[in-house]
């Protein structure tokens, strides 16, 4: 009888306790009345090891500022009539869910050879659900990189396989870029030729890290057909740079004074508190002698 | 060797004043007190409510508090001038005098930083100006010097006192009660006039009174050089250290002159403070006001007559929204000391006086105008919409503070009074020290 | 006697058993209750922005969302003023404005203002209004901190609330900071802005780390840090991106490289084609940032005023009228 009491009191307790809980967090929200209507991007990327990046992003817009929505389940899949699933992913704090397949994936092909990615969101009672699909063309891109006549030259070639044969890709524009801290610094752009073929000159006089290295991307931005599809490579063509923080140690605005004020300091207060010292001790001094002597009156 | 007749007859005088309190004396203290309070009310309303409660805004960021600092700190010159100086130049006009000079010193040098501290932002972080100094900074310059100066002018008052301590031990005329005796016997360090005695003190004051001097010149540089290194138009002048060591000095004996005239009527000091003495320290402020009067021409000459346009702006604001404050500053507050010291019908004590609370107005009114219009006019022209952030006006916190800070002085002027007479005995009653071959 | 006592201790006994159970399992269930919602018990301590099932915005940890940033992130998560004292290695921050592209749109401000938490009259970087002479024309002119060589502000700070690091970037202490304003006075730029209350934007609950300057902190300065937490992370500053113009490009000076987020150029070929200068470079200060000047503009400077809040076009009213009598 007692455990019985006990038990129930126990779960009337927690209960009540999860349900303040929930209660609160979901408080403290700005909880939406109406339900959300995300906006949803997928983009394509074959990177520079052939893997395939699948990267879906969803925000939405408040007093038009985008606010990333984060925790949302995106599923991917390939395919027109017949769905490959892919994966799900999560979207991260900045909105983006990313889903990497590696190398020639075993994809359906539309008729036209492409192929078609598409990522969906389910919605909630809450959000909208969202898709997005892209068609896009897989194309092999070849860099290569020498030293032609001590110029640095860039070789690109492009083609799609149909059936087993290479078939170059010609008058596609694509672009080479040297990566930079924030986004990459373009150094050339043209249209491939008809094998579908294209060489440019890295200049001689881009900073590089300390040993010279510089990364040169070669890139297909956002085609129409074959989505962003880039190759990279290290190569040490660059300048070396080595910043040294130039200024001097000692300035008015480093940590350490110029040494001619900490001396000038220096001498002015010993010096000045050497004499006070001095007059405090004969002040000492003073009563030191007034216990010897007698004492004698001043009126 | 002192006068002991001298000596008598000025305990008599103070008898009554170290004896006994009048109503008087309380009614003007609890006023005092009242206008402290209401200060202290502005204070707390300053914490609790933050510096928003002021008129200083991102551009005027230094008010009124930092014009009372300067001005507060100028006043200690009084006490490095008439004391320290005159005491090295031997002069026996001085004798009456100084001690109200060196209070002038110590007490201005006390209240000063509070008007610092009043603009600090966080004042619960003060001590990291002694734990994290940076010695480039022209405020570190300004701690350390402003502790050492008064550091080293309250030793020199200190010493002025020992004798004095003395004699107030060793009388029997004036009625005092048993702890006053004690505290004076201690602090008299049981000094009895012997001359290895006299010796000993006579050296630590001149010793201490070419420190003050020294210290005294070099502490207003520093503070002029807060103003001096930065690049605002106005402060970037090179003039700035000699002109505020001057413009202090001025302050400094106008208030000389306006104590003296205070105490010698409260006191009835008619005998021992004449007319000689504030001819003197009048001849002092014509002086004074003169060089100060070339040194604020000489700074707005060349400021007027080059084309920079920084400059042209500022000297614009000071002729349009600070017109009168500059004509009272510069040409009423220069003008009337030299012409009613100058014309010999118009030296009495009482126009010398006027002439002389003039003066400390309108130097008051010049550190005004040297911090505000300046921070007015930056490089970058203020675009605000609100009057507050485009032009300066000090609110009623401001001014409490202000009035606290005067309120104070003149309380602790009238405590220490009470507890020492006003003017040296034993200083009066010296006979030169270079006839006495003793000392060689 | 003892019987009653008995029994009144009994009983007491009981209803203390009963309420210690009660309680302790009411706070069992508030824990679990809590972290089910998502109240962190334990985290990395910064939150964000997060959609729970049934569509509720709310704040989680951020440790808690799954696949995030967080989890894979190398870089600690606060800053505090020693890491900060060091620059990214190898790197020398430098700005370019393009006063030709300015058209007053203020986003710079509203990101900045936006992403540190800052009240709206804390103009971190600030547009100006500006004609040079009477017969040259006005352009719009933004202002962040220069981050100068020769920093004014560090020079006079007293207790070194203010210190330049490697990488160029001036930073504040608000820790630090004792709020005497010298570098206020001393800023020829007037960059830097002073809380002179409690600010009014409610500030998050995270660590304080000079990179950012939050949660601010009354009587302190703060100003522009060219967003050193985003540095950190080969993101660009706030305004940088917020701009719709592409007026501000921003990178570094070793690399030679600067973008404003479209736009990837080399810093020297910029500065070279465009006559980059800066701003009062007779004062010494070795400011770091570049100014191109306002030529073949597009647009009229006028329509810097549209499309604001009437205290904004009150600001720049006086100056215009000002400006304009000068002719």
């Amino acid at each position: 009888m007692k455990i019985k009491t006990y038990f129930f009191l126990w779960v009337l307790m927690f209960s009540a306790g999860m349900l303040a809980a929930q209660e609160a967090a979901v408080e403290e929200s700005p909880g939406d009345e109406e339900p959300i209507e995300p906006v949803m991007e997928l983009t394509y990327l074959k990177d520079s090891d052939g893997n395939i990046n699948l990267r879906s992003s969803m925000v939405n817009y408040v007093d038009r500022m985008p606010v990333p929505l984060t925790g949302l389940e995106i599923d991917f899949y390939a395919g027109e009539d017949s769905l490959v699933a892919l994966g799900s992913v999560p979207t991260d704090e900045e909105g983006l869910a990313v889903l990497v397949l590696e190398g020639n994936p075993d994809v359906p092909l539309s008729a036209d050879g492409s192929v078609r990615y598409f990522a969906e969101y389910m919605g909630t009672d809450n959000i909208y659900p969202a898709e997005y699909e892209v068609y896009v063309t897989d194309v092999n891109l070849e860099m290569n990189l020498e030293m032609v006549d001590s110029v640095g030259t860039v070789s690109l070639r492009a083609y799609i396989l149909v059936d087993g044969e290479e078939v170059p890709v010609a008058d596609e524009d694509v672009y080479v870029y040297i990566k930079r801290m924030f986004n990459d610094l373009p150094i050339g752009e043209d249209f491939l030729d008809e094998n579908g073929e294209f060489v440019t000159e890295v200049p001689d006089d881009i900073p590089g890290d300390a040993e010279g290295n510089i990364e040169i991307i070669a890139r297909f931005n956002d085609h129409y057909l074959f989505g962003t599809v880039e190759k990279r490579q290290t190569v040490p063509w660059g300048v070396p740079t080595q910043y040294d923080f130039a200024v001097p140690q000692r300035t008015l605005w480093t940590q350490i004074a110029p040494l001619w004020m900490i001396i000038t300091l220096s001498i002015l207060l010993i010096g000045v508190w050497s004499h006070y010292l001095y007059v405090i001790v004969q002040l000492f001094r003073l009563r030191r002698l007034a216990r010897k002597e007698e004492p004698g009156s001043l009126v | 060797m002192n006068d002991i007749a001298l000596q008598n007859k000025l305990l008599a005088k103070f008898k009554p004043f170290l004896e006994s309190t009048s109503t008087r004396w309380y009614i003007v203290l609890v006023i005092l007190v009242a206008i402290f309070a209401w200060g202290i009310s502005g204070l707390v309303h300053q914490i609790t409510g933050g510096h928003i409660v002021t008129g200083m805004r991102d551009n005027v960021v230094w008010g009124v508090y930092i014009v009372n600092f300067i001005f507060f700190m100028g006043l200690s010159y009084a006490g490095a001038l008439v004391s320290g100086v005159l005491h090295l130049l031997n002069s026996e006009w001085r004798k009456p005098i100084i001690r109200m000079a060196e209070l002038v010193t110590v007490i201005s040098l006390m209240i000063g930083p509070f008007f610092i501290f009043f603009c600090i932002g966080r004042l619960d972080r003060l001590h990291y100006l002694f734990i994290h100094p940076r010695i480039q900074s022209p405020i570190s310059w300004d701690v350390i010097g402003i502790s050492t100066d008064l550091i080293g002018c309250f030793i020199y008052l200190y010493l002025s006192f020992i004798e004095d301590f003395a004699i107030l031990r060793d009388q029997q005329s004036i009625n005092l009660p048993r702890w006053r005796q004690k505290v004076y016997k201690f602090l008299a360090l049981g000094y009895t006039g012997t001359p290895t005695q006299k010796k000993i003190i006579h050296t630590s004051r001149t010793i201490m009174s070419a420190m003050i001097i020294a210290i005294a010149i070099i502490v207003y540089s520093v503070l002029a050089w807060i103003f001096g290194v930065t690049l605002q138009p106005g402060w970037d002048s090179t003039i700035f250290g000699p002109y505020f060591v001057i413009a202090a000095i001025f302050s400094g004996s106008g208030l000389m002159i306006i104590l003296m005239w205070i105490f010698r009527r409260i006191y009835g000091l008619e005998e021992f403070i004449t007319k000689k003495h504030f001819v003197n320290m009048g001849v002092l402020l014509l002086i004074v006001a003169a060089f100060y009067g070339y040194f604020t021409f000489c700074d707005y000459l060349t400021k007027w007559y080059g084309s920079v346009k920084i400059n042209a702006e500022l000297i614009n604001k000071l002729f349009s929204e600070f017109n009168w404050m500059f004509i009272f500053a510069n040409y009423i507050g220069i003008i009337i000391p030299i012409v009613i010291v100058g014309i010999p019908q118009f030296r009495t004590i009482r126009n010398i006086t006027i002439g002389a609370v003039i003066a400390v107005v309108a130097l008051w009114v010049n550190r005004y105008i040297i911090v505000i219009p300046t921070l007015e006019t930056p490089f970058l022209p203020i675009q605000d919409s609100r009057v507050d952030w485009l032009n300066y006006a000090p609110t009623w916190v401001e001014w409490s503070l202000t009035a606290a800070g005067i309120a104070i002085f003149i309380i602790l002027f009238k405590l220490v009074s009470k507890f020492l007479p006003i003017i040296s005995f034993s200083e009066m009653s010296h006979a030169d020290y270079r006839q006495l071959k003793i000392l060689e | 006697m003892s019987g009653k006592e008995n029994k009144k201790n009994s009983s007491r006994r009981k209803f203390l058993k009963t309420g210690i159970t009660a309680g302790i399992s009411a706070a069992a269930g508030l824990t679990v209750g809590g972290t089910l919602a998502g109240k962190a018990v334990a985290g990395s301590g910064r939150k964000v922005k997060a959609l729970t099932t049934d569509g509720k915005v709310i704040e989680m940890d951020e440790a808690m969302v799954e696949g995030s940033a967080a989890e894979s992130r190398h870089v600690p998560m606060t800053i505090g003023r020693k890491e900060s004292m060091e620059g990214l290695p190898n790197r020398k921050f430098v700005m370019v404005v393009d006063l030709a592209k300015c058209k007053n749109a203020r986003a710079c401000v509203d990101a900045c203002q936006q992403g540190h938490y800052l009240p709206k009259d804390h103009e971190w970087i600030r547009v100006y209004y500006m004609k040079d002479s009477p017969r040259t024309a006005p352009y719009w002119f933004p202002r962040p901190c220069f981050h100068c060589d020769s920093p004014m502000c560090v020079s006079v700070c007293p207790v070194g609330a203010t210190y330049k690091r490697t990488d160029g970037i001036v930073l504040v202490d608000t820790h630090r900071c004792i709020g005497c304003k010298f570098c206020m006075t001393g800023c020829p730029y007037s960059a830097r802005v002073f809380h002179w209350k409690e600010p009014d934007v409610e500030q998050p609950d995270v660590p304080y780390s000079p990179e950012t300057n939050v949660p601010a902190v009354e009587g302190t300065v703060g100003k522009c840090v060219w967003c050193a937490d985003n540095l950190r992370k080969n993101k660009l500053p706030r305004c940088v991106s917020a701009c719709p113009m592409g007026v501000i490009y921003f990178g570094d000076m070793v690399e030679d490289s600067v973008s404003n987020g479209t736009e990837t150029v080399r810093l020297s070929k910029l500065l070279e084609d465009r006559a980059g200068y800066r701003f009062k470079e007779e004062l010494g200060t070795n400011p770091g940032v570049y100014y191109l000047p306002p030529s073949n503009r597009s647009f009229s400077v006028e329509s810097g005023f549209e499309g604001h809040e009437e205290e904004i076009r009150q600001r720049y009213e006086k100056h215009v009228k000002k400006y304009n009598s000068k002719k």
